[in-house]
């Protein structure tokens, strides 16, 4: 919201600069964004008289001016002490007073010295209202800027004609918008600056004519139009408005159109409610009816649009049922207010706000009326803002007020009156205010207040809805006495635990332990495109595709709840590839979201690793790719950082997007716990990546439900181990897992350790064999292993594995 | 014979001095101190001298044997020192190269904050609340008096999933949860950081964003304690010597409510570009608990009190870290991501 501050002392004294005054409202919780000053540029601009329009020598478009600068001005004059301006403007008459941007002057965007226009000297500028920085009204002619005949030549343009005049930008809160209204903001200005308040009084004669006599108003659906009053003015007359009200109009960003629109506008940003004028002599019948529009209702709005309506649109029609007006939000076309209106028919009305917002947004029409409407009007207001604007008519329209009102009213007023005590005061605020004090704020805000027992009784008036509870004036006297009167103390209460849940800290361990591992951590949207899903090759199917869907999206990108990491890791990798980062080691810790009917979703702490191109290398070591076996020994790690004992993996070939002979399946526990491998290569070129991807995923929660204990220390081994070495050949197809298994089982209880470290394929061992060796390690806590116990047990390792078809390979 | 003995100990010497190698200092040991070497011809030269000269002519070779093993063994050492310090030369290397690669992981910035956030006030005796992201309207919005067709619903518009679910605007419902899960006890102390959505996108809005919010319920609870506990948070965050401002603002679920803004940790409050010549940065909202919100969690508003603040995390990660794009922190790049 943008206002001027010249308009502002109208109604209330200041004795600080603007600047000042922001500071003040803003930490007094008006916030002033800003403190534009639209003459910032302008300097030595003065007013004079036209004498004499003389055609230029040399050139057909151009004119050559002598002005009359004053009494005071006395340079570069001519014989008859006149200023010689050369001019290429249409409008210029001799009389006129215009605006002179002198010698060693500036306007908007330039500097201006004497020259010479085709050889005849020129010693200033004549100045259009854009070269000052004005908006120019709707009725104005191009050209040079006319200034009224009651401004003296010589006179500071830039004083006469507030172009210095600060405009306040307004950032208010929901609560707040009272201030919207400048006579509200002047109240609140009174109250921080301790100053005396000059509200414009009301008042104006009416004729003897009664609108009674003259039209009839009906409200059929006053659920939508709590109240609607009118008032008539006759035989006014429509022309340019005057300076000042163009000035302010200008300031607020609204440009002025004619003295009838003007005044409306005008006071709908002194009082903060809009209304509408017809053309009286427009309306078929000479009445107003206000109801639902009917489905598929026609109206031409001012902006020559043609909207359709429907029965959710309440529609102000004229006694002939015919639409005039698309309520709070645009007039018709067909009783618009036009140059040749005599008598007008005004219209101030409260709507329900939510009614002119879907209007609103179902028309596409957000109008500064509809936004005033949609913030909600106060009701009781109406009878004041109908009078300002008729006053205003009368004054500067020359009409004549038509006597009363019509007024379809089902509001009830009410009077609310709140509890202040001021013991709560300090309670709720930790001060020491006194009653004095206290008191003293709520009587600077013109609240009446008495006194109650122990506290205080304040009337709200009805321009402050804001105010309902004792803390709402609570927060009134802690913003008038200033926050920085309140001290700093900490809760003095019952001391409390800060701790965090076993939850929790499993999920930082997690973090931490990949951070350790040497992953960067992601962050991605929640939401997610469901073209993922053709991407990652899903099965119309599969369970993943059952998603929340976000009913209003801003696009189908960020569409739906993702359901898998996956995605979210891809995009990241792929960004980066294209950045040329080919080496990555990337993890997410987040929720994904899993549908359960009606319900919320389960929300389950999902880890996703992505790893690809080479792990860390450096100039002295060779490069090793991230492949299977790097994230799984990652898994491994995290595993047991994480204390999960009993997981497992197992080999899993059904995972849509990844490879079927490089995936495993993560258990904990024997539940289900993710999968991790390589990604399948179509779903890596979907994703335009063009060297192989490993990927992790797993379900915290399950990991969490597994979690083993902290292990008890057990003293370190006092007694030598036997470590004994075995390559074993046998077929491809005996798993590590399988064979790890046998060895174990037949090892007995002295094998404590099965350490894999060869694995060799060559033709000469076999179609389809393979050799495995393996450190195993024997030990007894309480005494060393003999020889004989340690073969014993050996052979039955040996057994075992001839009975799995393996051999010991020579 | 005691011509013969100053003869051999000068030649030894002389030989000792000259010899460079090992395989040197074992011949002369061999020469002069072997079965056949010179000093055990010496020794069995004695039977031929007097009986009273030959416990001098003993004495002498004695001494002669001595005086030949000690030097060896110096020898020996200076020898073996020379070859190390030789070797060692060789040896070198240009300390200048790089080591070899270890890769440090790193947590995403916003995961820096929030952690840093919950140790101040874990410290402070807070516990850590986490709440559903797709949550009730009912908790999001009314719990914290804001009606269906309250104007203030506009403030942030929401993602709706239907009409009862959304994903959450901010973390305030994760409070109410609190609140019914602990009435009537008292005091409630907790911080609920966590993802939030809004229908926002542009260049300082992200759709999806983080916040973590603080709430403080209990009997005598004020606003100066809100101000001391954000004076305390403020400058274990940013620094011992900020100083904070409260300026009165609006959120439906607190009354009073206030903005509060720090003295700018670049220019120390003179006014400078990121305080926009103000010399304070707008850093979070608080407030006291409105009556209605603690009525409808089960606590008496006339008894009990409560303060409660909300922080964006991306807000406070910028000003940290001098993050000047907010959209940097969901690119995901390694290279701003290894920065951390």
């Amino acid at each position: 919201m943008l206002v001027s501050y010249e308009w502002l002392k109208r109604y209330v004294d200041i004795n600080v600069s603007a600047e000042v005054l922001a500071e003040k409202l803003t930490l007094a919780g008006i916030t002033v964004d800003l403190v534009h000053h639209p003459g910032a540029e302008l300097a030595n601009i003065r007013a004079g008289r036209i004498m004499q329009i003389d055609p230029h020598p040399d050139a057909d478009k151009l004119v050559v001016c002598q002005l009359d600068m004053g009494p005071d001005y006395d340079e570069f004059l001519n014989e008859n002490g006149w200023l010689q301006i050369v001019t290429g403007a249409k409008n210029v008459r001799v009389g006129q007073i215009v605006p002179v941007a002198l010698h060693n002057s500036s306007v908007v965007g330039k500097k201006i010295k004497k020259s010479k226009l085709r050889g005849v000297p020129s010693f200033g500028m004549m100045c259009s209202k854009e070269e000052l920085n004005v908006q120019p009204a709707l009725t104005d002619e191009d050209g040079i800027w006319i200034l009224d005949e009651s401004i003296e030549p010589g006179t500071d343009c830039i004083k006469a004609l507030w172009l210095d005049d600060p405009v306040l930008e307004l950032d208010l809160t929901p609560n707040r918008t009272d201030c919207q209204a400048v006579v509200n903001l002047a109240r609140e200005v009174a109250a921080v600056l301790h100053t005396d308040l000059h509200l414009p009084e009301i008042k104006y004669t009416e004729t003897e004519r009664k609108i009674s006599d003259l039209a009839t108003l009906e409200v059929r659906d006053p659920d939508l139009c709590p109240r609607y009053l009118a008032r008539m003015i006759e035989d006014l007359q429509i022309a340019p408005s005057p300076y000042w009200l163009q000035h302010f109009l200008n300031c607020s960003g609204v440009r002025s159109i004619n003295n009838v629109v003007d005044v409306s506008n005008f006071v709908m940003l002194e009082y903060g409610n809009p209304m509408h004028t017809f053309d009286y002599d427009t309306l078929q019948g000479h009445g107003i009816i206000v109801r639902r529009a009917k489905a598929g209702e026609k109206i031409v709005t001012l902006d020559e649009q043609e909207r359709e309506l429907s029965e959710d649109n309440l529609l102000i029609c004229d006694a002939g049922d015919r639409g005039v007006c698309v309520a709070g939000v645009m007039g018709g076309l067909n009783t618009e207010i036009t140059p040749e209106t005599k008598n007008v028919f005004l219209e101030v009305a409260a709507f329900d706000h939510v009614s002119i917002r879907r209007t609103a947004r179902a028309l596409g029409l957000h109008t500064e009326a509809s936004q005033h409407y949609e913030k909600g009007v106060n009701a009781q207001l109406l009878d004041d803002v109908s009078r300002r604007t008729i006053q205003l008519l009368a004054e500067l329209c020359g009409g004549k007020p038509v006597a009363g009102a019509l007024d379809c009213n089902v509001t009830t007023p009410k009077q609310i009156r709140v509890q202040l005590r001021p013991a709560r005061v300090n309670a709720v605020l930790g001060t020491n205010f006194t009653e004095n004090e206290i008191v003293g704020a709520i009587k600077a805000l013109q609240f009446n207040i008495a006194k109650d027992g122990d506290g205080y009784l304040v009337d709200i008036p009805a321009y402050r809805q804001d105010i309902e509870l004792e803390v709402d004036l609570i927060e009134e006297v802690a913003r008038l006495l200033g926050f920085d009167r309140i001290p700093t103390t900490l809760p003095h209460g019952a001391m409390t635990e800060g701790k965090r849940t076993a939850k929790q800290r499993f999920l930082e361990k997690t973090k931490a332990a990949l951070v350790r591992l040497g992953a960067n951590e992601v962050i991605n949207y929640g939401f997610i495109s469901p073209k993922e899903w053709e991407r990652l090759r899903l099965p119309a199917d599969d369970k993943r595709r059952d998603t929340l869907h976000i009913l209003n999206p801003l696009n189908e990108e960020q569409s739906i709840m993702r359901t898998t990491l996956a995605p979210g890791l891809l995009k990241d990798a792929a960004r980066n590839l294209s950045r040329r980062s080919s080496d990555l080691l990337l993890f997410e810790q987040g929720v994904v979201f899993i549908p359960q009917g009606e319900e919320l979703p389960n929300e389950v702490n999902t880890l996703g690793v992505l790893a690809t191109g080479q792990q860390p290398h450096g100039w002295n070591t060779a490069a090793a790719p991230y492949d299977f076996f790097a994230l799984k020994g990652l898994a491994e790690a995290l595993l047991a950082e994480l204390k999960v004992s009993d997981a497992e993996f197992k080999v899993c070939d059904d995972m849509p997007y990844m490879h079927p002979g490089r995936t495993a399946a993560l258990y904990a526990g024997g539940e289900y716990a993710g999968y991790l491998g390589e990604l399948s290569p179509a779903v890596q070129a979907a994703y335009g990546i063009k060297q192989r991807v490993m990927l992790l995923e797993i379900d915290l929660d399950v990991l969490f439900a597994h979690r083993g204990e902290i292990a008890q220390y057990q003293s370190l081994p006092k007694f030598p181990a036997a470590v004994r070495d075995i390559a074993v050949v046998l077929d491809k197809e005996v798993s590590f897992a399988d064979l790890a298994r046998v060895i174990k089982g037949a090892g007995g209880e002295y094998l404590t350790e099965i350490s894999l470290f060869d694995v060799y394929e060559n033709p000469v061992l076999g179609l389809n064999r393979r050799s495995l060796a393996y450190n195993l390690t024997f030990q007894c806590a309480e005494r060393t292993l003999t020889v004989d116990e340690v073969n014993a047990a050996f052979n039955d390792i040996v057994g075992a594995i001839e009975a799995l078809g393996g051999e010991l390979r020579a | 014979m005691l011509e013969k003995i100053k003869e051999i100990r000068e030649a030894m010497e002389q030989e000792l001095r000259e010899a460079a190698s090992g395989d040197q200092l074992r011949e002369l040991k061999v020469k002069y101190l072997g079965k056949k070497g010179s000093i055990s011809e010496l020794s069995k030269g004695m039977g031929k001298l007097l009986p009273e000269e030959r416990p001098k002519a003993g004495q002498l070779v004695n001494e002669l044997r001595v005086k030949l093993e000690e030097s060896l063994a110096a020898k020996q050492q200076e020898l073996a020192d020379k070859a190390m310090e030789l070797k060692m030369a060789q040896e070198k290397l240009d300390v200048t190269l790089p080591g070899s690669a270890v890769k440090l992981g790193s947590r995403h910035p916003l995961t820096l904050v929030t952690d840093e956030l919950k140790e101040i006030f874990l410290g402070m005796g807070y516990t850590v609340e986490e709440g559903p992201q797709v949550e009730l309207d009912y908790y999001n919005f009314e719990r914290m008096n804001l009606p269906a067709d309250h104007p203030a619903r506009d403030m942030q518009d929401s993602f709706y999933i239907d009409a009862k679910r959304l994903l959450r605007t901010h973390t305030s419902p994760v409070q109410a949860r609190a609140m019914d899960r602990l009435c009537p006890q008292a005091p409630v102390k907790v911080v609920s950081p966590g993802a939030v959505y809004r229908r926002d996108d542009d260049a300082t809005h992200s759709p999806m964003f983080h916040q973590m919010e603080g709430l403080v319920v209990d009997e005598g609870i004020s606003l100066a304690d809100l101000k001391g506990t954000l004076l305390n948070f403020v400058r274990q965050m940013f620094g011992e010597e900020r100083e904070i401002r409260l300026r009165p603002s609006f959120f439906p679920f607190t009354e009073p409510s206030v903005e509060v803004d720090i003295s700018c940790m670049l220019c120390g409050g003179k006014g400078c570009r990121t305080c926009k010549d103000t010399g304070w940065i707008e850093i979070l909202g608080a407030g006291m608990v409105h009556p209605n919100v603690l009525k409808m969690s089960g606590y008496d508003p006339e008894r009990y009190t409560g303060f409660a603040f909300g922080c964006g995390i991306e807000r406070i990660a910028m000003l940290k870290y001098g993050i000047d794009d907010l959209r940097v922190m969901f690119e995901n790049d390694v290279r701003f991501l290894q920065k951390f």
